[in-house]
């Protein structure tokens, strides 16, 4: 499926969207058999996740988009499983925009925020088992035997006692037109063949074979491609450009205003880009002519001072319980801008006519597109197809619909199809970054020394406002613009703080919001990342200040939360925490509830002057249940290489200008640079919880408390540079 | 027009001589398992091989490229059979892939010229950028393609 | 023997017939003529390749060359990961990768400069054991090979601004190389 995507429009949804409509969220309860026939391939719909062929082929729907972790397997799995598909024979195919797909309780469709699996697991099981169960009832009919006595397993149907077989193929059709069973029964564990267990993805050999088709690998028949060149400074103004001289080159097809600069429409990329440099573009600043790090910097530091904060979280009294304190313990922290920098840049390829739009996009929100792509065309719902493509990692980014915008604005101004490319110098320049946020924690200590009473201030802009209002809560055109007046409220921006493992009887947690101008949004680790960092570090301050060992210390504060202490003790187990590091090395430890799931981490570093390179780490994670251990073990791996990434890097802004825009300044981890990692899986049973961001959210702090041992060095501002520290 | 030699084919591409061979195997050839990434040779994922050796093919013009023998990701392995790309898949490396092909391409050149290397040798033959962390696995792909030969 | 001998010839000639004042003053030509061009060889784009560390340097403030690139064990990178990888026949203004018409590769580290002190850089030059076995006329070939010649035609980087030159031009560089070696090849003390 992944090899060769064919984007061919027949099969996609022209289906009336009004039947999909007509189904409740997940596609339980009613009949499938409105639209089942409704296909030129012949194959049948038993509800809107699956699809079954003459000849057996199961098809799954996929709603979750791909980017690397790994979710185009593991659900499709579950389904598989509990319906007893041949699991060598399923294909799966990404679905369009239907609201039979959005999130239960959130009312739209993304992939984000570690939640795919614990969203759409017990979804794929109930589809499955709602689909055998009518499959089943079928071939009981047909066999004249009780349902009960059938067995099903890879695509077939058997009558043990007669020996008697129907394929699935043979079943469909008269199986769509059953009532969808609305409690079918779930399989039991030990039942289920794939769940639980590492399963080869599906979507590797392509990826390994050069095969795999990426957005920016999309190709249609009429497209050209364009490039884009935006002002320096990102939301500046393009003032002049040499359109005569750009038109007039061999190749170009057109030339299109954006917003901030210009698209040139080619024959190849090559050509638009050369167009554009040699385009005599001329720019002038935007909005944040001004801005620059070192501003925002002290802007944070004033606001900590004498800014207005809102109250997040409060519990017990600590304003009073610090007050009163002769001595409060105090830090201030503070956390850079970052960038996503995928590997694979952001692309789209769309063609618009007066009657349809049509989208190629390796996008995480595609509801957020299909409502940029009907806001601009005025369309109806039925007239957007988008198809989405594998994505060359998303991180968040691609939930937002900036590069759906641009490409609908250029295919109609070219009057054909337009794959829109940007160079990595536009990718960083006009990313959604990771804001930047400034954290002061207060701290009094109880005669056992530890904490009665912590405070937090977070000066922070907000992660979500691009991305949280798109529900069906919060209906705001235009999509892909914040809200405007922006709302103060943002959850995430002090997530890991409002809940921790941790028992303090006094707990006070304040937001002051940052209106900046420049772009932000949501992050892998979103607040998480940037939180846990404070609160870790700020816990292993405490400890080391009391002579308390940073293991024993959390335990005990830990010690109401028995799934905090397991994965503590289990990291302890793994890293051999009470024995001595070896020579050279110091250790550092830091636990995290995140994404409805915890996770304890050790890292092992050896400093050399002002140079620190991590050796090894251990994890251990409970995200309640574990759908897949070998998609976990690779997310939690990648996350913490991510993780101590987010160490080095950063995004300085002088001037209104990235310092960074490419890879020769935004230096992430390396093949060197990477440490020897072992995880461990904690299966509590409890409420599924996501593996995407979870490994990385302890790392920063993990890392810093191992050069604290080290050096005796606290680090407190991001990146570690400005502590004149090198991750080598 | 240049003429050029890829996975074994030769090929007349009308194109301007100083246009990048990546840009020529993706929008002239239809090849796009060679990937764009940065355009700075910092990263990686444009990696080909020339004449055997790898090359970051955003930083070579197609006119230094003529006449000379290209193989890119999907020429690697004409049956699926090579030992590398099984080791791949057998350890799981890519998570997101994009930056697959080119991390493939450099580690077959290693291989190359260590059948066996030391993570030594790994680490300073195999800079591409992975966003996605696979490096420990890429490192475990290239011990297990080394020790099952080639 | 080459065109370059019977110019020495000459000179020593010049000196003998000349007495000890004369051979102060050519001593003293010499050494101006290597302060020329020494100012060139320890000008990063001569220094970022002559260097004595396991890795070359870039850029005018001659950081470790980004991406963990190494000298290798012919100085023409790790196995793996040659110069070629990157670097090519000429400079490349798309990526901003320089290049020359010559494998690019770091000199050996027999040929290193970095952090010697002008009289031993000097005695290096000389030297055929440390030189790569030129003496005379070969070193002043060896200063107009593609590689070295780049320095003076060093492209633009990845934000497409010039690198920057030596301050000498690569005509006056030879002629300084000539006069130096013409004059005795002198080495500051």
């Amino acid at each position: 499926m992944f090899d060769h995507v064919r984007f061919n429009s027949k099969d996609a949804a022209l289906v009336s969207r009004r039947d999909f409509f007509a189904i409740a969220a997940g596609g339980l309860l009613l009949s499938a058999g409105a639209f089942a026939q409704d296909r030129s391939d012949g194959t049948i719909s038993l509800n809107a996740w699956l699809r079954i062929a003459p000849d057996d082929t199961v098809t799954v729907m996929l709603s979750q988009s791909e980017m690397g972790q790994g979710i185009s397997t593991t659900l499709p799995a579950a389904l598989s499983d509990e319906l007893g598909a041949d699991w060598s024979k399923v294909k799966t195919e990404f679905s369009q925009f239907d609201p039979a797909y959005q999130h239960p309780q959130y009312g739209w469709m993304f992939t984000g925020n570690s939640e795919s699996s614990a969203t759409f697991y017990p979804i794929m099981r109930t589809m499955g088992a709602a689909a055998r169960e009518m499959l089943i009832q079928v071939a009981a009919r047909r066999f004249n035997v009780d349902a009960a006595n059938l067995v099903v397993r890879d695509g077939v149907i058997t009558d043990p006692a007669s020996g008697r077989m129907l394929r699935f193929g043979a079943l469909a059709a008269e199986a769509a037109m059953l009532p969808v069973p609305k409690t079918p029964r779930l399989k039991g564990s030990s039942e289920l063949k794939l769940i639980g267990r590492p399963l080869p993805r599906l979507d590797i050999p392509a990826k390994t074979y050069g095969s795999a088709v990426f957005g920016i690998d999309v190709k249609v028949p009429g497209m050209a491609i364009a490039a884009i060149r935006r002002a320096p400074s990102p939301g500046g103004k393009l003032v002049s450009y040499d359109k005569p001289g750009i038109l007039a080159r061999s190749g170009v097809i057109a030339a299109v205003e954006i917003g901030s600069g210009l698209a040139v429409v080619a024959d190849r990329y090559w050509t638009a880009k050369r167009a554009l440099d040699e385009g005599k573009l001329v720019f002038a600043a935007g909005p944040l002519a001004d801005y620059s790090t070192e501003a925002q910097r002290a802007d944070h530091m004033r606001r900590l001072a004498s800014g207005d904060f809102m109250i997040k979280k409060k519990a017990g009294d600590a304003a009073s319980d610090l007050a009163s304190a002769n001595e409060a313990i105090s830090a201030v922290y503070e956390i850079p801008v970052q960038a996503h920098a995928t590997m694979e840049p952001m692309n789209c390829t769309a063609h618009v006519t007066t009657d349809r739009c049509e989208l190629w996009a390796p996008t995480q929100g595609v509801e957020i597109a299909d409502a940029v792509a009907k806001q601009i065309t005025g369309l109806p719902d039925d007239r957007i197809i988008i198809h989405r493509t594998l994505l060359g990692g998303g991180f968040g980014r691609r939930l937002l619909a900036d590069f759906v915008r641009i490409a609908i604005e250029v295919t109609q101004a070219a009057g054909r199809p337009v794959k829109v490319i940007w160079s990595r110098e536009e990718d960083v320049t006009y990313d959604a970054f990771r804001p930047p946020m400034t954290h002061e924690v207060r701290a009094r200590l109880g005669p056992d020394k530890l904490p009665t009473a912590i405070a937090h201030r977070v000066v922070s802009p907000s992660h979500l406002l691009y991305v949280f209002p798109r529900t069906k809560m919060d209906a705001a055109p235009p999509w892909d613009r914040p809200i405007d007046p922006p709302r103060a409220y943002d959850a995430m921006a002090v997530e890991g703080l409002v809940e921790t493992p941790y028992a303090v009887p006094n707990e006070l947690v304040e937001q002051n919001f940052v209106d900046t101008p420049l772009s932000v949004s949501v992050w892998r680790t979103t607040g998480h990342g940037p939180n846990n960092f404070v609160l870790e570090s700020f816990i292993d301050e405490l400890a080391h200040a009391w002579g308390h060992d940073p293991l024993a210390y959390r335990l005990t504060l830990a010690a109401n939360d028995a799934r905090a202490v397991a994965v503590l003790r289990a990291v302890a187990d793994m890293s051999g925490w009470s024995s001595k590091s070896p020579e050279g090395r110091s250790r550092g430890l830091a636990l995290a509830k995140a994404f409805n799931g915890y996770v304890a981490q050790v890292v092992e570093v050896s400093v050399k002057g002002k140079d620190v390179h991590a050796h090894r780490v251990w994890t251990a994670l409970d995200c309640g249940q574990t759908l897949d251990p070998g998609i976990a073990a690779a997310n939690t791996e990648g996350g913490i290489i991510w993780g101590l990434s987010s160490l080095r890097t950063e995004i300085v802004f002088e001037a209104g200008v990235p310092r960074e825009t490419n890879f020769d300044g935004f230096d992430p981890l390396h093949m060197w640079e990477s440490p020897v990692i072992e995880t461990r899986f904690i299966e509590s049973g409890a409420k599924i919880g996501g593996t995407g961001e979870l490994g990385p959210v302890p790392t920063s702090a993990a890392f810093c408390n191992a050069v604290f041992a080290a050096t005796s060095e606290r680090i407190r501002a991001l990146p570690l540079s400005r502590h004149g520290f090198r991750l080598v | 027009m240049v003429s050029l030699t890829v996975n074994g084919k030769q090929t007349e591409i009308a194109a301007e001589p100083d246009t990048p061979l990546l840009w020529v195997l993706r929008d002239d050839l239809g090849l796009t398992g060679t990937k764009f990434g940065c355009g700075i040779a910092a990263c990686g994922a444009c990696t080909v091989h020339v004449n055997g050796d790898p090359v970051r093919s955003c930083s070579l013009s197609v006119g230094e490229a003529a006449g000379k023998a290209i193989t890119t990701i999907e020429g690697l392995s004409a049956n699926r059979d090579k030992a590398l790309q099984k080791a791949w898949i057998a350890e799981q490396v890519p998570q997101c892939g994009y930056c697959q092909s080119g991390m493939i391409m450099a580690a077959s050149a290693l291989l190359k010229q260590i059948p066996k290397p030391s993570d030594a040798e790994i680490d300073a033959a195999i800079t591409n950028i992975c966003r996605c962390g696979t490096y420990p696995r890429v490192r475990r792909a290239i011990h297990r393609a080394a020790g099952g030969g080639a | 023997m080459n065109a370059h001998v019977p110019t020495l010839f000459g000179l020593a000639l010049t000196l003998v017939v000349s007495g000890p004042a004369r051979a102060a003053d050519v001593r003293q030509t010499s050494l101006q003529a290597f302060a020329v061009t020494d100012s060139v060889l320890t000008g990063p784009r001569c220094q970022n390749c002559h260097t004595l560390t396991d890795y070359p340097r870039q850029g005018d403030d001659r950081h470790p060359h980004r991406f963990n690139v190494m000298r290798g064990n012919n100085g023409r990178g790790a196995s793996g990961l040659p110069c070629s990888t990157c670097h090519g026949r000429d400079n490349n203004s798309s990526s901003g990768v320089p290049g020359a018409n010559e494998d690019w590769r770091l000199a050996p580290l027999s040929m290193g400069w970095e952090g010697l002190s002008p009289a031993l850089r000097c005695a290096h030059l000389k030297d055929p054991q440390s030189n790569g076995g030129r003496s005379g006329a070969a070193v002043i070939d060896h200063l107009q090979t593609p590689l070295v010649k780049w320095a003076w035609s060093p492209g633009t980087d990845a934000r497409g601004r010039a690198r920057n030159p030596p301050s000498v031009s690569h005509a006056a560089f030879m002629q300084a190389a000539k006069t130096w070696v013409a004059n005795g090849s002198a080495c500051p003390e």
